[in-house]
């Protein structure tokens, strides 16, 4: 199978297989546009951000040829559940940020899916203050938004005051 | 599991992104492709990771909470799209966005959810508790098909006699059933027989609408945590049950003129204000029970959501419905001494059919 160059933002060159290159809306892009022999630059990639993608990769290739069916098709919960065992523990909330981007970036449909995932999973189970210091947000509420949020909180929780 | 406990704050680490300063050059006799739009991006990211996931594109955000929301379609689960939805405005208005969709059709998520229509395809399975002595009514959305198990609280209700009527008071919060609370969803009034009732909403059903009486305007001024919305109760429909003269023609007949709310999304953002603007008038009427001369009685069939007679039990399709359907849009009835059942589904929202349920309790007079 051809190998396709590209060179990270940190000078690092990586030969992806062409299975992996054409995953990437972007890079696909650039191919169509010239001629397979040159190096793709990727200013926005990482060298240990490509390393992760290539792994990610590689794992669900073994997961299709387990379950012998292209995840795309079916977007089956056994998948993201295998994915998640194999990388989330591992995965710091800031390189699954980054790595989130990155992915975006390069388009590959079935990676954005596993890590929006794993995203998710980690979203889920924390109390509203958690959620906030977890994304850096911050509670911009009007005093009467504030009001209709604390109602559908003690609704949904059945409980006393929100913790804060 | 507690959700509420708390979680120590994640500090963030400096981005370790780096990005060298030019990219200039192929090595040898390849040519070096890339694409100068993106260079722009570079800059703007390396100062956005460097500071939060806050400035996280929309989309992904967007991906990110629509599959908390698919994920945790049941209760109690359902309790992290709405802790979602509090996080800030951004995260409101994308959480809202997706439960308003189609697809999430008729899920019970928020409060106002209690507003709209109930799902198409298959009822909301409910149920109501009595209490005799506090004259105390709690709707519980059912989790399991146990008619024990005591599931999500919806509403609770509570009667109070005044004077030659009867009035049902409507709230979310089941500490708090009075029409002075904050909580207050509506209510429902009966004339002295208890025939005929009124079904009415604390919120106006359109802009423009006029509450029907403005005695009750005044009393709710000081309590509007929104200025904005008008104070009152709106008219948004009835029940009325019939006596039949002749025995051989079965139990009451009950007809229910309504105005029923739009289903989805109408581009209204606000969360409490229920969508009866674009929503339709309907009338639903009983379905006639069957004699069983074997049992010498009147038949329904429940399909096993009731299992004890009673002349409370009751169905109701839409009348002279032009699709000719008779599928069954509220069914209600007993399944222990004080616990009953209460199936819905659109264009009814849980809001409309407690009410009318609660219309079922309670001494007819000059009806059988």
């Amino acid at each position: 199978m051809k190998k396709i160059s590209v060179r990270t933002s940190d000078g690092q060159e990586f030969e992806l297989e062409e299975n992996l290159a054409m995953e990437s809306a972007t890079i696909k892009t650039s191919l169509d546009a010239f001629s397979r022999d040159d190096i793709i630059l990727l200013p926005n990639v990482n060298s240990w951000e490509m390393v992760k993608i290539i792994e990610f990769f590689t794992k669900v290739q073994e997961l299709e040829t387990k379950f012998g069916v292209k995840f795309m098709e079916k977007k089956e919960g056994r998948f993201l559940e295998a994915f998640q065992a194999e990388f989330d523990k591992d995965l710091s909330d800031d390189n699954l940020y980054c790595l989130l981007w990155t992915v975006d970036y390069l388009g590959i449909e079935v990676l954005l899916e596993n890590l929006c995932h794993l995203m998710a999973e980690r979203t889920k189970n924390k109390t509203v203050e958690s959620c906030r210091n977890l994304f850096g947000v911050q509670h911009d509420y009007t005093p009467e938004e504030e009001a209709e949020i604390r109602e559908d909180y003690s609704w949904a929780f059945e409980g006393p005051e929100i913790e804060e | 599991m507690s959700l509420r406990k708390s979680f120590l704050s994640r500090k963030f680490s400096k981005s370790f992104r780096e990005f060298n300063g030019s990219q200039a050059g192929g090595g040898g006799d390849r040519r070096v492709v890339h694409d100068s739009a993106e260079l722009d991006r570079v800059s703007d990211s390396v100062e956005s990771t460097a500071s939060s996931w806050s400035t996280l594109l929309p989309e992904l955000l967007g991906e990110i909470i629509q599959r908390v929301e698919d994920s945790e379609d049941k209760w109690p689960h359902r309790q992290n799209v709405v802790a979602c939805a509090c996080v800030c405005k951004r995260w409101r208005d994308i959480t809202k966005e997706i439960v308003r969709t189609p697809s999430a059709n008729g899920r019970i998520t928020f409060p106002s959810c209690l507003k709209q229509p109930g799902p198409s395809d298959f009822p909301h399975q409910c149920l109501i508790k009595r209490n005799k002595k506090t004259s105390t009514f709690y709707l519980y959305l059912a989790l399991t098909p146990s008619f024990t198990d005591k599931g999500k609280f919806l509403l609770a209700a509570r009667r109070y006699r005044r004077g030659s009527h009867t009035e049902y008071i409507i709230s979310l919060d089941a500490e708090d059933i009075s029409q002075g609370s904050n909580a207050y969803v509506g209510k429902l009034s009966s004339d002295f027989l208890g025939t005929n009732f009124t079904i009415y909403d604390s919120q106006p059903p359109h802009s423009g609408a006029k509450p029907a009486s403005r005695r009750s305007s005044r009393r709710f001024a000081s309590k509007q945590i929104s200025p904005q919305v008008p104070a009152g109760n709106f008219e948004v429909g009835q029940v009325s049950y019939r006596f039949n003269l002749l025995k051989s023609r079965g139990p009451r007949r009950m007809i229910c003129p309504l105005n029923c709310p739009a289903s989805g999304g109408s581009g209204n953002s606000e969360m409490k204000k229920p969508d009866y603007g674009s929503g339709h008038n309907t009338v639903l009427r009983n379905k006639a029970p069957r004699w069983h001369d074997q049992l010498q009685c009147w038949c329904l069939n429940f399909h096993g959501r009731v299992t004890v007679a009673s002349v409370k039990n009751f169905q109701l399709v839409v009348a002279l419905d032009p699709k000719g359907d008779d599928e069954t849009v509220l069914q209600f009835g007993k399944v222990g001494d004080d616990t009953f059942t209460m199936d819905f589904r659109h264009p009814l929202s849980a809001f409309q059919a407690f009410a009318i349920c609660l219309t079922s309790f309670g001494t007819k007079l000059a009806c059988e």
